[in-house]
């Protein structure tokens, strides 16, 4: 018996430690990110990172452009991402959503999970990331 | 019964969607986004099995993306 209330105990601790790893990692990731992206213009920089369907399939897949748009955004200039990439103004709050509705301490995490598992935003999303998919490579 | 819902991992899908584009990514969507109503109308065997589904196709897109970027670096890297 206590070996078993033992193992529960153990377990949750480990989830919930789990969660704040993922939490923190997360963070970590995101500032790196930020502070990678602020700093090199992928468009001039010699950066050597380009996308692997655009290189194989000369076709843009609908996240290329994401990193020059990232690069301009982060800069302020809004426009400039617009026009690199249009789909991460859909994508980029989607996953914030997400985010917010996976953490339990925030305010609102459950709302914001419900609305961010809605079944016509989720097949929303992938609609329009096909339609994108298929009218930027026409 | 499981004691919590159990995680829809949508975070995985999305972010493999918009980081390599990967159909993969899309099928673990369907999967996420249906492990919420699920859980909420009591079907929980079939939100955990949903669960699972979304994990693994996330995974999968995700591994996949990040081995294929890994190879196009180093190619990059080398030419």
């Amino acid at each position: 018996m206590s070996c078993i209330l033992y193992y529960r105990i153990n377990r949750l601790t480990s989830l919930r430690r789990r969660k704040i790893l993922f939490g923190v990692l997360s963070v970590i990731i995101a500032v790196a990110v930020i502070i990678i992206y602020y700093n090199f213009n992928p468009a001039d920089s010699g950066w050597v990172f380009q996308c692997p369907s655009k290189l194989v399939a000369g076709y843009d897949c609908p996240a290329c452009g994401a990193q020059r748009a990232l690069h301009a955004g982060l800069h302020g200039d809004i426009s400039a991402a617009w026009h690199f990439n249009p789909f991460l103004f859909i994508g980029l709050p989607y996953l914030l959503l997400v985010l917010w509705g996976s953490f339990a301490f925030l305010p609102g995490q459950r709302t914001a999970c419900r609305i961010a598992h809605n079944r016509v935003l989720a097949y929303g999303y992938i609609a329009s990331f096909f339609i994108w998919w298929v009218v930027r490579n026409l | 019964m499981a004691a919590s819902k159990p995680s829809s991992y949508m975070w995985l899908a999305i972010c493999s969607t918009l980081l390599c584009c990967l159909p993969f990514g899309i099928v673990s969507i369907v999967y996420a986004s249906k492990v919420d109503s699920n859980w909420a109308m009591g079907n929980y065997e079939e939100a955990l099995a949903n669960s699972e589904k979304a994990k693994n196709w996330g995974l999968a897109s995700a591994i996949t993306g990040f081995v294929i970027c890994l190879v196009f670096f180093i190619i990059g890297l080398t030419a």
